[in-house]
């Protein structure tokens, strides 16, 4: 089952989802919240990249993004000028706001694009929507102009909406200690 | 929730930490987490499964090569 905006604030209210800073009363639909773009993000560093032309990722047990990432992509901050995202180019971006699940609230959420930017063609995430019970942190975005035109990022644009379902049960590390599973 | 020993690092935001944790195998499984997540030497994570000196674990968040769960030494796990 979907939340719509009434219950989405109540549990906002007992803390049994936390969206940190609260989304203000225009970032609701009836059943999502928008979250909005921070001021950092991340490009992909092309003199880093040429000098490596050739080689194949291979994401096998040995493989460690966060090294991947921080070879070949550069930091960079939103300012108020915004960032100019061209037809084709793929960014790393994140959430401004901190989102919690907690495992024992049976809520599990998706982002998803809203439809004012899918239709420029910007896509928020490639393919991994679910943001699973227990997640906490800032949304990582996968920014993508798959689109003709030139779209301007600006810090604090409502970039994302997130979708929340109540699971059906809770799962098992919400047990975790209690009624620990035995092998063999 | 349990806390098993892990190499942390900073990530790539402010809130952002990177966690390095041995497995059963050997192998040094890389998360992406939060920092609230994390100690300076350890991750908050689930307890699945027993099975003699291995347990499973489910991490935050999956690793870099793409498992919520892996098997680690028991003695991976940091006491309370």
């Amino acid at each position: 089952m979907i939340l719509t905006d009434r219950e989405i604030q109540v549990f906002l209210a007992n803390r049994q989802i936390i969206i940190d800073p609260k989304p203000i009363a225009i970032r609701y639909s009836s059943t999502s919240v928008d979250l909005t773009l921070a001021k950092q993000f991340r490009v992909w560093d092309f003199n880093q990249i040429d000098k490596t032309r050739g080689e194949v990722i291979e994401p096998g047990p040995k493989f460690k993004y966060a090294e991947f990432r921080d070879k070949y992509t550069k930091k960079k901050i939103l300012t108020n000028k915004g960032y100019v995202l061209a037809p084709n180019a793929f960014i790393l971006a994140w959430t401004h706001e901190k989102i919690v699940l907690l495992n024992h609230s049976k809520i599990a959420a998706r982002v998803e694009g809203k439809s004012s930017l899918a239709r420029l063609g910007l896509a928020v995430h490639v393919t991994a929507p679910t943001i699973h019970a227990g997640f906490e942190g800032h949304l990582q975005l996968e920014l993508c102009n798959h689109g003709l035109f030139s779209i301007r990022l600006t810090p604090g644009m409502p970039i994302c909406q997130l979708i929340f379902e109540m699971t059906l049960g809770t799962p098992d590390k919400g047990y975790s200690g209690k009624f620990l599973r035995q092998k063999k | 929730m349990s806390r098993v020993k892990a190499k942390i690092v900073r990530g790539a935001i402010g809130s952002e930490r990177v966690a390095y944790i041995t497995t059963a195998g050997g192998v040094s499984a890389e998360v992406i987490l939060s920092a609230t997540q994390t100690g300076s030497n350890h991750v908050l994570v689930a307890e699945v499964a027993r099975d003699n000196n291995n347990v499973l674990i489910e991490l935050p968040q999956e690793t870099s090569s793409g498992d919520w769960r892996v098997w680690i030494n028991k003695n991976q796990i940091l006491p309370e």
